[in-house]
């Protein structure tokens, strides 16, 4: 009764403290794959900046509504618009209130014409080149349906203001044009009305995907129904979170299914008996939430990625209850709880140890989710061992009948082959396992490849190929952040690095760049530019006289104009605050990145990176300049933690069997530890033998068959190499654990892919050499 | 109160009702000819109220049935244009084409709009954009559009186009008061002789 009291206590404790935890928190899962990845180690201004622009990325969501015509397009456009509105998840939507930009940029910059000058119209200025900015000058004039209008001729005779803009449009290449308000773009018989929303949370939350997620395919659906062969078009972050949401969640229902029904399959089968089925998942239950209650209260969430693969860890606590019950088969009818505790009990004290160890090392992993991971399985197995030590033997009192069953007769074969040193099976075994490892671990190679973690749908990337096209925008993945002191000093360490961008494109190696100092020039090069001016207006003959002689304009005009620019001097310049003001700044707002803890930060948008080594070389010389590229990043850290990864298992490694050695002595120690080394070069050596890359996934992976393996030699050691039962428990393990990530080998997760495989390969070898740990042990131990 | 407002509601239709293309546009196609390829000769007359005089361009161009209008000055400056139903290509002096959607321009959305509905003889599909007026008699036609998008009829107040087998003559007034006026001349279907660089054009 007493024993029983306590294993009630122990349930009892367990379940109130993860309902506590997970209660005080709530159950915040995190579905962000980049959240796995750790903070690189750039300054925290850098961080905040590159963060803002990203998030400000991720929440915005381009849906393009389209018709055969306008009015369809526009009738679907303000359904698709209703609904996005009521679901609530939208800070902004953006329908039918686009803004003439001509109209705002003739409005903002006409004021400033007197200092206005483009960059092509800047570097003829300087050359000295006035015969050929008076040509441009003409040859706007004359232009095939130019823009140039009588308002316009009356206020800027020299068209500095279109020249200007001409440029700045150039820069935003982008197709859709306005109508009625409405942005749109044309493709052949088809009109496409975009809609612009910003999430008001992140794209990542699965509250977020799995309300307006359903409500888009639900609206592709019905569209057709109201607005003849209407349809829908999604792109941003949005899509792809929630496919690699939907994919997760499936793999974690294979995954979690499979095992599951693989484990009742074979305790009902081999124990006849639902007794130890109920228990075995009553404990693996129980120490996932633990787990999962430990990782909320230290990390304060939870990773998609920790829950599945933590839970997977969990899993082989299994084994513990596969021991436990496996003595009925040795003892027969001697067998009582106690005593069959007490023979377990050394091998699951020190499989607990080992594999803790194992895994633990996962916490000093950089990355926040193997963090998790490792406070997720090492909770979740004590759990368990607690729970198959003070809860099994009050609960199983009476034996249930058993039957030698086939499995265990394969096993006392299979451990016969070892019974004595180095016979031929053992060579046999050992040998072709050696030949599997060298020639793969010859053809392995590394990846560090950022695709790892994401790999895109391919229906969500298709749509979103079709938009770009559609709106004829690419802007790359990399950009610059400038840093000033003040909005003044940002500007002109901008235009330097602009300068010099200019001059990278020129020599093809990038193709564009979208700057806020292209729109609003610093007050030196305002001053700059006006001394270049005022030499054209001024004097007999200036190029104002020659033009405005050419086209027939009216002296008053000309003498109307000159007596403005000289009083603009004196005209209060536009700056960044009133840029950020104006309706014009709406389409490049975002570069603008604000305050920051050493003044202010700006992005410098590129397009078309054909040398990325000569846009790093630009920030490379000047500390105020930083360039950032996402994806390199990752792929940087990827490779930087794989290295340091492969060191920490090799630590592991080293530590697991100095406890060996310790309990076993030297031989004893290195026979024990044997089987998992060998199972983790055959695995290496398999996926050099299948061509897959070693990623740090990979080198991750080989904790586990650390963890899992060692308990495998461990049982042997104690009870002996020809021990068919330890054998029977060792080989239920096994398929429960191959099945688990064996399933995980078939993700579409090339990470997940990656370390499934790993670990199934190094599982099997480690289960298939584990006898020779229990060599110099009498028989039956 | 409830009479009035059914009187507006009507008054609503009627507005509505006058979209559909008016009656004579259809009779335009009865004296315009399509062809799969029409080229000749321009010259465009820019009077701006601001400048003494107009400023003068002539040029060639050359219309080929779904694919584009190339659109070519030769003097005082020479300068290429191709107008396609989705951008406008312009060719900058280094002979670099710099494709520009219409956003910025929808002078230029107006003017594709205009070309390929009266190259390709089918004047009607501008009701969808403008509200056209037609009168045709037996060998020529005119045509006034009224852009329907405010923003745009801000900018251009209407564009008449005139002519008889092929068009004419095409003239822009925009809100300001001023004016482009385009005049064909030698507009032929049949001896149309491209150039190789003109084919490469038109490739785009």
């Amino acid at each position: 009764m007493h024993t029983r009291l306590i294993a009630l206590l122990w349930v009892a404790a367990l379940c109130l403290l993860s309902a506590w935890l997970i209660a005080a928190r709530g159950p915040v899962v995190n579905t962000n794959l980049m959240a796995l990845l750790p903070s690189s180690d750039r300054d925290p201004v850098v961080l905040a900046a590159v963060d803002r622009v990203q998030t400000n990325f991720a929440r915005h969501l381009a849906v393009l509504v389209g018709a055969p015509d306008f009015a369809g397009a526009k009738e679907a456009a303000e359904r698709v618009a209703t609904r996005m509105k009521a679901s609530g998840h939208f800070r902004k939507l953006r329908v039918n209130d686009y803004h003439d930009l001509v109209r705002h940029s003739v409005a903002f910059y006409l004021p400033q014409r007197f200092h206005l000058l483009g960059t092509r119209g800047r570097a003829q200025l300087t050359a000295g080149d006035l015969a050929g900015f008076e040509r441009d000058v003409l040859k706007r004039y004359y232009a095939a349906q130019s823009t140039v209008g009588s308002g316009l001729v009356d206020r800027d005779p020299l068209l500095l203001l279109p020249a200007f803009l001409e440029e700045r449009t150039q820069q935003a290449t982008g197709k859709p044009e306005l109508r009625e308000g409405y942005l749109t773009v044309r493709e052949k018989g088809r009109i496409y009305i975009a809609l612009i929303g910003e999430l008001s949370e992140t794209p990542f939350s699965s509250s977020v995907q799995q309300a307006l997620m359903p409500e888009f395919d639900r609206l592709r659906r019905v569209l057709p129904e109201t607005v003849a062969d209407a349809d829908l078009l999604i792109a941003g972050v949005l899509p792809h979170a929630a496919a690699g949401t939907q994919s997760g969640i499936d793999e974690i229902s294979t995954v979690g299914l499979g095992s599951m029904l693989a484990i009742v399959i074979l305790l009902i089968v081999m124990f006849r008996s639902v007794q130890p089925f109920l228990l075995t998942l009553s404990t693996i239950g129980l120490g996932c939430v633990s787990g999962f209650a430990a990782c909320l209260a230290i990390f304060g969430e939870v990773h998609l990625i920790t829950l599945i693969f933590g839970s997977s860890l969990v899993g082989i606590s299994v084994d513990y209850s596969f021991h436990y019950f496996c003595e009925r088969f040795r003892l027969q009818d001697k067998w009582s709880p106690v005593a069959a505790r007490r023979h377990v009990l050394p091998g699951i004290t020190l499989g607990l140890l080992t594999s803790g160890i194992g895994f633990a090392g996962l916490f000093f992993a950089p990355f926040p989710g193997m963090q998790g991971m490792a406070v997720f399985s090492v909770v979740g197995l004590c759990v368990a061992y607690g729970c198959v030590m003070l809860c099994y033997p009050p609960l199983t009192q009476r034996p249930t009948p058993t039957r030698t069953v086939l499995l265990l007769r394969w096993m006392e074969r299979y451990s016969g082959l070892w019974r004595r040193k180095w016979t031929w099976h053992g060579y046999a075994v050992a040998g072709g396992l050696v030949i599997v490892a060298v020639i793969g671990c010859l053809r392995l190679a590394a990846s560090d490849d950022v695709r790892l973690l994401q790999t895109p749908d391919a229906a969500v990337m298709e749509e979103e190929l079709r938009i770009r096209n559609l709106i004829g925008r690419n802007l790359a993945s990399q950009f610059l952040l400038v840093e000033g002191r003040d909005a003044a000093d940002f500007l002109v360490r901008e235009e330097a690095l602009t300068g010099k961008l200019k001059q990278l494109q020129s020599d093809g190696r990038l193709e564009g760049h979208l700057a806020i100092s292209d729109f609003v020039a610093s007050p030196q090069r305002r001053a700059e530019n006006r001394a270049l001016l005022k030499r054209l207006v001024s004097g007999e003959g200036s190029i104002l006289d020659r033009v405005a002689q050419r086209v027939g304009l009216p002296d008053v005009t000309r003498a109307a104009y000159v007596a403005a620019f000289e009083a603009a001097s004196t005209a209060p310049a536009a700056g960044i605050p009133e840029w950020l003001a104006h309706p014009v700044s709406e389409p490049h707002r975002h570069l603008w990145l604000g305050k920051s803890a050493r003044g202010v930060v700006g992005a410098v948008g590129l397009r078309g990176v054909h040398d990325i080594g000569a846009i790093r070389a630009l920030a490379g010389d000047d500390p105020q300049i930083h360039f950032v590229d996402p994806a390199g990043d990752i792929s940087d850290l990827f490779g930087q933690y794989r290295r340091q990864t492969v060191w920490l298992t090799l630590a592991s490694y080293g530590l697991v069997l100095l406890i060996l050695i310790l309990r076993y002595g030297l031989s004893g120690g290195l026979l024990v530890m044997a089987p998992p080394a060998i199972a983790a070069v055959v695995s290496l050596g398999v996926l050099g033998f299948v061509g897959e890359p070693v990623s740090l996934f990979n080198v991750m992976a080989l904790l586990l068959v650390l963890g899992i393996g060692v308990d495998y030699s461990l049982f042997f050691r104690e009870t002996g190499a020809d021990n068919p039962t330890t054998l029977l428990a060792i080989a239920l393990s096994c398929i429960t654990t191959l099945l688990a990530f064996g399933l995980l080998a078939f993700s579409a997760t090339t990470a997940i892919h990656a370390f499934g495989l790993t670990v199934l390969a190094g599982i099997l070898a480690a289960f298939l050499l584990s006898p020779m740990s229990g060599w110099r042990r009498p028989a039956g131990g | 109160m409830r009479r009035v407002f059914s009187a507006l509601l009507s008054a609503t239709f009627v507005l509505a009702a006058g979209q559909v293309p008016a009656a004579g546009i259809a009779d335009i196609g009865k004296v315009l000819t399509p062809a799969p390829m029409i080229c000749g000769a321009f010259t465009q007359s820019k009077s701006l109220k601001a400048l003494a005089r107009p400023l003068v361009s002539r040029g060639r161009v050359v219309f080929v049935s779904g694919t584009g209008v190339l659109w070519q000055i030769t003097s005082p400056f020479p300068s290429r244009l191709l107008f396609k139903t989705e951008a406008v290509i312009r060719w900058d002096e280094n002979d670099v084409p710099k494709p520009t959607g219409f956003a910025q321009f929808p002078q230029f959305r107006a003017l594709s709009d205009v070309f390929f509905a009266v190259f390709d003889g089918d004047t009607s599909r501008l009701a969808t954009v403008f509200d056209a007026s037609a009168t045709v008699g037996p060998d020529t036609w005119t045509l006034t559009l009224k852009p329907r998008d405010k923003e745009f009829a801000a900018r251009i107040s209407d564009i008449d186009v005139s002519g008889g087998r092929y068009v004419e003559e095409l003239t822009i007034t925009e809100g300001q008061g001023d004016r482009t006026a385009i005049r064909f001349s030698g507009l032929t279907a049949d001896g149309c002789v491209l150039s190789t660089a003109e084919k490469g054009y038109l490739a785009y």
